[in-house]
């Protein structure tokens, strides 16, 4: 059962996430172009360093699109008739929710394998300076958790219900009001701000896409 | 007024005479002087303006607030809670002895709520006097922190971005820095200096790239020599550009701040007197006095600060990414426990 989810997952959404497995693979090569050359020249650490650090925003929104391809693509089916093949299924509805979970997860993890062999790739085909260090397995686990989180995250948005779907929007706009009014009031008490900092804390589960997302660093 | 003082000020400087017959640098020295009794008759008059248009003032220390009676309580709260930060870095001798410009805070127009965060406003009033307190301390360390000041704290990324600077940089002495060398450090940090700065921090082949990083467009000869230095290497257009003032520093001033942060820190009460205390004394061994410590221990600190937080790859901390699985193990779990398909 779980071949055919990932069958009818592939066919769902092939074209995004080919094109997403295209760029994974590529984005590392790219931003090595041009390094190959000499070790030993003074500024090569200055060079590799910058070109990491200016490709390294790649590699979260492509995490981040992957997901959103993959969670919205994971439900499509499912919505389009109604649910009615998932409840005529013989299986309790946590399972069928966890093959399906599952199926994009694998393809997730299939663009975290193509970026593994192109930032391999990259690291193998330029030569660090002894002060640095490539780090294509550390790039792909991040983006391999960050794309696991984000996908979990847009997965359970999906398969809201209709009714849970408008208290969260209902709650969004109330947070929204009070500040508002807050502000307004000069309360000195701002929620929605209090709401971006916690997300945007190290022990929020986004802190995984803020970190240095560099194939070469030190 | 001001504009009126410089006009006056430049033509008392050249009917004076002709200045190519003067000695230029007392010259400079009496602009210097006066630029600066003009500096301190705009801050007297700034002062005296905001006191005027201000109904109530806080007084906490060297600190006045000027504020209005509907903030006079968030005013007054947050002044003795910078106090006490002031004294704990500066001690209370300098805090009462400065010249702290007076702070305006919450006029009738102000957009900040009497009901704001007292530590927020603290922080801010803090900032403010710590700056005042530094540019008062004479041109040996704004020189040096090229006209900014230290900080007041720093956080385990600013120590993260110097460990890559350290790497980064083909400064001469920074690897050595890095893996621990006091030396090394002290040249990089600009410390201890010999007369051919820009051989003391750069190899002769990287100085033509440097010489792109300089500026743009320098004025005539200048550019010139940026040109030459570029294109050929030639040795005297490098030193004509590469100046110790315009060069890529091996270390940026952020490494310069934490180091007068950490000797602070280290020689508690007292550090800040000791560091300026009168007397004309090397930075290094000012540095020293503050921490209480010989400048070598301090240096291997501060490069052993910068390895602690030197990042390790993306796959580093670990724990950022059993967070992450942990979060999504949860949103899971939430899922798959739902009641219903719609």
């Amino acid at each position: 059962m779980f071949r055919a989810m990932l069958w009818s997952q592939w066919r769902e959404s092939r074209l995004p996430i080919t094109l997403l497995a295209g760029i994974a693979f590529a984005t590392p090569l790219l931003s090595m172009k041009g390094m190959s050359e000499s070790p030993d020249r003074p500024w090569a650490a200055w060079d590799l360093l910058g070109a990491s650090m200016r490709w390294s925003a790649t590699y979260p929104i492509v995490a981040l699109v992957a997901a959103l391809v993959l969670a919205a693509g994971a439900w499509r089916p499912d919505h389009r008739t109604k649910h009615v093949y998932a409840l005529s299924l013989p299986i309790v509805r946590y399972r069928y929710l966890l093959l399906r979970y599952g199926a994009g997860l694998a393809l997730l993890f299939g663009i975290g394998a193509a970026l593994l062999a192109g930032a391999s790739l990259a690291a193998f085909r330029v030569t660090i300076p002894p002060v640095l260090h490539a780090y294509p397995v550390g790039l792909t686990l991040r983006f391999c958790v960050a794309g696991l989180f984000a996908y979990t995250l847009l997965f359970a948005l999906s398969g809201l219900t209709a009714s849970a779907a408008r208290v969260l929007v209902a709650l969004l706009l109330l947070l929204i009001i009070v500040s508002i009014a807050a502000e307004l009031l000069a309360l000195g008490w701002h929620p929605l701000e209090t709401v971006m900092d916690t997300l945007l804390s190290p022990y929020s589960p986004l802190s995984v896409f803020q970190a240095r997302w560099m194939l070469i660093d030190v | 007024m001001y504009r009126r003082w410089l006009l006056g000020v430049s033509l008392a400087i050249l009917s004076a005479g002709p200045l190519a017959a003067q000695d230029q640098a007392a010259v400079l020295r009496r602009m210097e002087a006066q630029l600066d009794s003009m500096q301190r008759v705009v801050e007297l008059r700034d002062s005296m303006n905001k006191r005027a248009s201000s109904s109530d003032t806080v007084v906490a220390g060297g600190l006045r607030i000027a504020t209005s009676p509907k903030f006079l309580a968030l005013a007054t709260a947050a002044a003795e809670a910078a106090r006490r930060g002031l004294e704990a870095r500066f001690g209370a001798a300098v805090t009462a002895r400065v010249r702290i410009p007076v702070i305006q805070f919450g006029g009738a127009h102000s957009p900040v709520s009497p009901r704001a965060d007292t530590s927020v406003v603290a922080r801010g009033f803090e900032r403010m006097a710590t700056d005042a307190i530094w540019r008062q301390q004479g041109t040996l360390f704004t020189g040096w922190l090229r006209g900014s000041v230290p900080g007041t704290e720093s956080t385990p990324s600013d120590w993260s971005l110097l460990a890559e600077e350290l790497q980064q940089t083909p400064a001469r002495p920074n690897r050595a820095c890095f893996e621990g060398a006091p030396a090394a450090c002290a040249i990089a940090l600009g410390l201890r200096l010999g007369p051919d700065t820009l051989a003391e921090w750069y190899a002769p082949d990287t100085w033509p790239r440097l010489a792109k990083l300089v500026w743009d467009s320098p004025p005539g000869r200048d550019r010139m020599a940026r040109q030459r230095c570029i294109d050929s290497g030639d040795e005297t257009a490098c030193r004509i550009i590469l100046t110790p003032s315009r060069i890529l520093l091996p270390v940026n001033v952020s490494g310069r701040r934490r180091l007068i942060q950490q000797a602070l820190e280290a020689g508690g009460a007292g550090a800040f007197e000791r560091l300026i205390a009168p007397g004309d004394r090397r930075l290094d061994d000012r540095l020293s006095d503050a921490a209480g410590l010989p400048i070598d221990t301090l240096l291997a600190r501060w490069s052993a600060a910068v390895r602690a937080e030197a990042p390790h790859g993306p796959a580093r901390p670990a724990w950022e990414l059993l967070l992450g699985l942990a979060w999504s193990a949860v949103l899971l779990a939430a899922v798959l426990g739902g009641p219903r398909w719609r």
